[in-house]
């Protein structure tokens, strides 16, 4: 088997070993208002010198619980003792496996609670919901009529706002609480249309979002499969169904609880009609041309700038030093930027490099920056800026070839290459990360063609160098350190949210063809995935899902097809299938030097795809035949002196 | 398995808290499978906490450190088995209200965890251990077709030795009438003492008529089982009996019915044709039940066998086309490799007829022999079929006992196979198996080969990409660092792949320009026929796909009398291909 555990997953069990209190080991720290857990797939440490504990997570249950009161307050200390219960039996019984999902259990119960409360006070009964006992199927059954009710309120409220700005609007964000207070509306349900509301008013309004704003193209290209933006914010089948399973689990904890329910509403919380893998909304399929457009400049990055950027990167980093030896940090700290610059005169840049506009080597004045959007880049790049955008090529070129995720792409570890045992080709090593049903992480061993395996290995020596000029100790464990924020020396991998950034900027850099909109494809990682996979079925002519499956490590075929089938993306397809042709015309001289076999094979496909079409005749018609053949030329097949086929060939129309 | 020994009885009581101890010994005398586990797990309980029982909560802990430390000791098959048969018996406790009603049981280990660890150790009959793929040296290519071969040429051997018995059988078994006319069955009751007054030995005595010594002794024998002891065998004596142990009990039952060994062979036909699993087969109903299993033989002579697949529940249905569709050739018309799963079926049921009539027993495979029930037939037991098996790998070769084959490693073997020889076509490995795709994937097919098989189409696709990629630019062999010559080379590699046929493939070669073919098919019963031929044999897969387009366009817009003949020729092409 390929697949080790890896040695931390014990942790957990080693923990509960060598501590004399067999219970509830995994609760880190615990106190009124949360508990801290170890991160799933971590051991926790405790960090001596700052008193902290590191690698833990924090539930929380200071949510609120009824208008102005949240559960980890003292008069809800009961309910409190209850759900602590209820999240014990939760871990124990493995119905939550990571235990840092707790807090979306208690998330989920608290907005429930709330509901309940906030009705019960709107009839001015004096009773508030102070057990779970109290609940009854009734309740559950309004709650997710509430849930799934679509809200009429949202338009109105949206005229309202636009038509009374002055008075709702203040410097852009609308003034949520005023907007409740004065139109009476219940705190869950205005929880429920917040997100809704807000998005729709921006749009009216025309305004940006922060990332939006950066991009050169603000109104990014959404694909059809994306989400309608009237359906932004109101509460998806996935969050719905989420929300049945967490009340599922309350009343699957009964067992455990002082006070329990008298009724039983599992039965209630029907979930038939639960998210089916092959309906469920996928990810958007990336255009084949953009695809293709993307892939270009990826591997056009790899081959013509990679090389020449490492030589230069090694050199400057050397002359600095010489250059640098001798001064003081307290000078370094203050007179710096005079000694970049000297530097960046002084080491000679290579051709490709030049052709980019670079006038820098670090940024040393970052508001010139400011209010400008990502075409900045291309007029002026620092190398540091061309180190993020080589990462974010490296990121591209792995999930291009291997349609890993991004979570597991963004946690590789230096140390990912490898040579395979099984079939001594290169391999890429990566820890998995998404595992429902287990706490621990995998090394899993998949198949890269020599070309990306070279091209991480070059990165993968450019990010040591770039840690070395900054002074960082060589961090080992992540290839895509955050080394593209240098203010940050955290032991982590790039987060996605600065990944996004840079992948936007890489987009708008590489200037992705816009379309007659006058919208860019800002591509996501898991678009990618889905891309890959759609073309490894078409490719295949929809078999071997099986080894797609495999690569993409999932556990259930269906899973894959829900990825791989692209049905549903018929425009996609038609797209995808003029692009090819256009590629194969504009490339047809090496189509048409082709061997002779190839030719005919070739001509045999040529003659598929051309229009056949089939005539039945019986045994009576042979009388009839010259008259049906209208001259044409009639060929036989003889079989045991019999005639048995007849055909014409190549008509011309 | 096994009753339980006082010993057992009294290291339990050691162990096992006074409360539960009476509840404890009903359940294990009515259910004493993994009894150990029961028995180590109040050890393992009473060393950590001698007061584990006192409440809901240190029971909790008790079975949660018994569940954690089984993990360490012992494989997860193994810890899930043990753990789960305990925690089965505390929610017995807990429903007779032994131990508080809200003591939580811990979980068991998820299945997940259990399936990933894949059922196949030394499964295949094969010398080459999928699991040590890691250190065979031979390249991958050569290591599949290693495999491939001798996974074919053992199940090749074990086949054509079952054929071989099942021709000898049924060749003693068309004997039968024959030899009990030779016999002297008419005489042999006439002294009562079932000796031949006209056989005399040397020292004047009379000889038994089932002597050995006797010049029809076998066929006596025979023939006086078959009229005055309703064709059994069954222990009972009667003078002369002692002779029929000099003959062999095996060796004169043959003519009468279905010996053990018989049965093994024939299971391991039908096994090796369809892949029915061994238990269903054991259990295998003649007359139907009221799970619909049965077997029904059509007027047509094809077969229809409905299996009952027990942990899936339901109902599987295979059908045999006929090859013997009146009666059973003679033995003269037959040979051995012609031998499969429908004569073995036609042949069980003809043999066992009377058996079934007559016992009241409803299954395909009965021997006779006796049992508790005391009817003289009874159902080949596992074990039997076990050593019997292993008995024919010896007697086939030695290489092939020390694979000690067993009728399961016959099944997933086959399944292998059928994947090895179709490219790693895992839904016609998944037909025969009759599985789902992904049970035979989980279990069936080694990780290890799938690897290597998943690896081989993904890099592939990999340099396919590349290609596609190269395709858009100026010069694609440069940019993918290859010479003209070789870039040709990897673009016809794709174009001439059967794997890659895809519309992404197939869409880089530009449309044909207005050109229009137009087929005229002359519709008779011969021209008919040929057309299936060629659907079925023609080497060009363009010309099998107009071929399959065609008759499908008989069989959708054709005249009534153009379907007929389609049907009839395909019927015909059918019993072709089985005589061939």
């Amino acid at each position: 088997m390929l697949k080790r555990i890896d040695n931390q997953s014990t942790s957990v069990d080693d923990l509960e070993g060598v501590s004399d209190d067999t219970q509830l080991t995994w609760i880190v720290e615990e106190n009124e208002k949360f508990w801290l857990v170890p991160k799933s797939g971590f051991s926790p440490k405790f960090d001596s010198e700052k008193k902290v504990w590191k690698n833990v997570a924090r539930v929380s249950f200071n949510f609120p619980i009824c208008p102005q009161s949240n559960l980890s307050d003292k008069k809800w200390a009961f309910l409190k003792q209850e759900m602590e219960a209820s999240c014990k039996f939760l871990v124990q019984q493995e119905h939550i496996v990571k235990y840092e999902y707790l807090e979306n259990y208690i998330s989920t119960i608290c907005g429930f609670v709330y509901f309940l409360n906030e009705r019960l006070q709107s009839s001015n009964t004096k009773k508030l919901i102070l057990s779970f006992a109290q609940i009854t199927s009734e309740d559950v059954l309004d709650y997710i009529d509430f849930l799934a009710q679509d809200e009429s309120l949202v338009e109105y409220l949206i005229d309202l706002v636009i038509s009374e700005q002055d008075k709702y609007l203040s410097s852009g964000t609308v003034n949520i609480d005023l907007l409740r207070k004065e139109q009476k509306i219940s705190d869950s349900l205005f929880k429920k249309i917040k997100t809704q509301l807000i998005h729709k008013v921006k749009s009216e309004l025309g305004q940006l979002s922060k990332r939006e704003a950066l991009r050169e193209y603000p109104n990014a290209l959404r694909g059809k499969l994306d989400r309608e933006p009237q359906d932004i914010g109101k509460i998806s089948e996935t969050k719905l169904s989420s929300i049945k399973t967490h009340l599922n689990y309350l009343f699957v904890s009964n067992v455990v609880l002082s006070e329990p329910f008298h009724v039983d509403v599992r039965a209630d919380l029907n979930f038939t009609d639960s998210l089916d893998v092959l309906n469920k909304r996928s990810t958007s399929l990336i255009p084949l041309q953009t695809y293709n457009y993307i892939f270009n400049k990826v591997t056009w990055f790899h081959k013509e700038i990679a090389p020449c950027l490492f030589k230069y990167v090694r050199q400057y980093v050397i002359e600095f030093q010489n250059l640098t030896s001798h001064i003081a940090e307290s000078t370094m700290n203050k007179n710096g930027k005079k000694y970049y610059d000297l530097c960046f005169k002084k080491v000679p840049m290579p051709e490709q490099l030049r052709a980019l506009n670079i006038s820098q080597f670090q940024e040393t004045q970052t508001n010139l920056r400011k209010n400008k959007d990502n075409s900045y880049y291309r007029e002026n790049l620092s190398i540091l800026d061309i180190s993020r955008l080589y990462g974010i090529a490296t990121f591209l070129l792995i999930i291009l070839y291997t349609g890993i995720r991004d979570s597991a792409t963004r946690n590789l570890s230096r140390d990912c290459l490898r040579v395979s045992i099984v079939d001594e080709l290169w391999d890429i090593c990566f820890r998995k990360l998404k595992d429902k049903n287990s706490n621990e992480w995998f090394d899993e061993l998949k198949p890269i063609p020599e070309f990306v395996y070279s091209a991480i290995e070059d990165f993968a020596f450019y990010v040591d160098e770039i840690e070395t000029y900054f002074g960082l100790a060589i961090n080992e464990e992540y290839l895509f350190p955050k080394f593209l924020t240098p203010s940050s020396k955290d032991e982590e991998p790039i987060s996605y949210d600065v990944f996004i950034k840079w992948l936007d900027i890489f987009s708008d850099w590489i200037e992705v063809p816009v379309t007659d909109e006058v919208k860019r494809w800002y591509l996501r990682p898991h678009q990618l995935r889905r891309t890959f996979a759609v073309l490894f079925f078409n490719s295949f002519n929809k078999r071997l899902v099986e080894s797609l499956s495999w690569m993409m490590g999932h556990d259930d075929l269906d899973t894959t097809l829900g990825y791989a089938q692209s049905d549903n993306d018929q425009e996609w397809q038609l797209e995808a299938k003029l692009f090819l042709q256009q590629m194969a015309t504009s490339n047809d001289q090496y189509l048409v030097e082709m061997s002779e076999e190839l030719a005919l094979f070739v001509d045999n496909i040529r003659k598929k795809e051309s229009s056949v079409e089939i005539k039945l005749i019986s045994e009576e018609f042979d009388l009839h035949i010259q008259k049906f053949l209208d001259g044409r030329k009639l060929n036989w097949e003889v079989v045991n002196n019999e005639k048995l086929f007849m055909y014409v060939e190549g008509v011309e129309e | 398995m096994g009753l339980l020994t006082t010993e057992f009885k009294k290291e339990l009581k050691n162990f096992t808290p006074e409360s539960l101890y009476g509840k404890q010994i009903i359940s294990l005398e009515s259910n004493p499978r993994r009894k150990n586990a029961i028995l180590e797990f109040y050890e393992h309980a009473n060393r950590n906490n001698s007061t584990w029982f006192e409440n809901k909560s240190s029971i909790n802990d008790a079975l949660h450190q018994y569940k954690n430390n089984l993990v360490k000791l012992k494989s997860i098959r193994t810890a899930y088995s043990d753990y789960s048969r305990v925690r089965g018996q505390f929610a017995t406790f807990k429903r007779s209200g032994l131990i508080p009603h809200n003591t939580i049981l811990p979980k068991n280990f998820g299945y997940k965890n259990v399936n990933n660890s894949s059922r196949l150790t030394n499964y295949l009959l094969a010398t080459t251990n999928p699991m040590s793929l890691s250190s065979i040296e031979s390249t991958e290519i050569e290591y599949l077709d290693a495999l491939e071969v001798e996974l074919r040429q053992n199940l090749e051997l074990l086949k054509s030795y079952s054929q071989k018995i099942i021709f000898d059988s049924y060749s003693k078994f068309l004997l039968l009438d024959k030899l009990i006319a030779s016999s002297d069955i008419d005489k042999i009751e006439e002294g009562g003492d079932h000796l031949d007054p006209k056989q005399v030995t040397t020292q004047k005595q009379k000889l038994s008529y089932f002597s050995k010594a006797h010049p029809n002794g076998l066929a006596n024998c025979v023939a006086y089982i078959y009229k005055y002891k309703n064709r059994m065998f069954v222990r009972s004596s009667f003078s002369g009996s002692h002779h029929f142990y000099d003959h062999g009990i095996e060796n004169i039952l043959c003519y009468l019915g279905l010996s053990s060994e018989l049965i093994v062979a024939m299971m391991n036909v039908i096994i090796d044709e369809v892949g029915i699993n061994i238990t269903p087969l054991i259990n295998q109903k003649v007359n139907t039940t009221q799970n619909s299993e049965f077997i029904k033989i059509n007027p047509c002579g094809s077969i229809v066998i409905n299996t009952l697949k027990k942990r899936a529940k339901i109902v599987q249905s295979t059908k045999l086309d006929a090859t013997w569709v009146e009666s059973l050739p003679d033995v003269a018309d037959l040979s051995s490799t012609e031998i499969n799963a429908e004569f073995t079926i036609k042949f069980a049921l003809l043999v066992n007829e009377y058996f079934i009539d007559f016992s009241g027993e409803n299954y395909l495979f009965l021997t006779i022999g006796s049992d508790s029930s005391g009817k003289g037939v009874r159902r080949i037991s596992k074990m039997a079929i076990k050593s019997i098996i292993k008995k024919f790998a010896g007697d086939i070769s030695e290489d092939l006992s020390e694979l000690s084959p067993t009728m399961a490693g016959i099944r997933a073997s086959k399944g292998v196979l059928i994947w090895l020889e179709n490219d790693g076509d895992s839904v016609k490995a998944a037909r025969y198996l009759r599985n789902k795709v992904q049970t035979t994937l989980n279990n069936y097919i080694p990780k290890e080969l799938q690897e290597l098989k998943h690896r081989k189409r993904i890099r592939k696709f990999q340099s396919l990409l590349s290609v596609l990629n190269a395709l858009s630019t100026n010069k694609p062999h440069e940019y993918l660092d290859v010479g003209a010559e070789e870039y040709k080379k990897i673009l016809e590699g794709f174009f001439l792949d059967d794997d890659t046929d895809g519309w992404i493939i197939d869409g880089l070669i530009s449309k044909a320009d207005g050109k229009k073919e137009e087929i005229i098919f002359r519709v008779s019963q011969s021209s008919i026929a040929h057309l299936i031929q060629v659907a079925r044999e023609h080497q060009d897969k363009n010309i099998q796909k107009k071929c399959k387009s065609i008759i499908d366009l008989i069989g959708s817009n054709g005249s009534r009398k153009m379907k007929r003949m389609l049907s009839q020729a395909n019927k015909q092409a059918n019993l072709n291909v089985k005589k061939n």
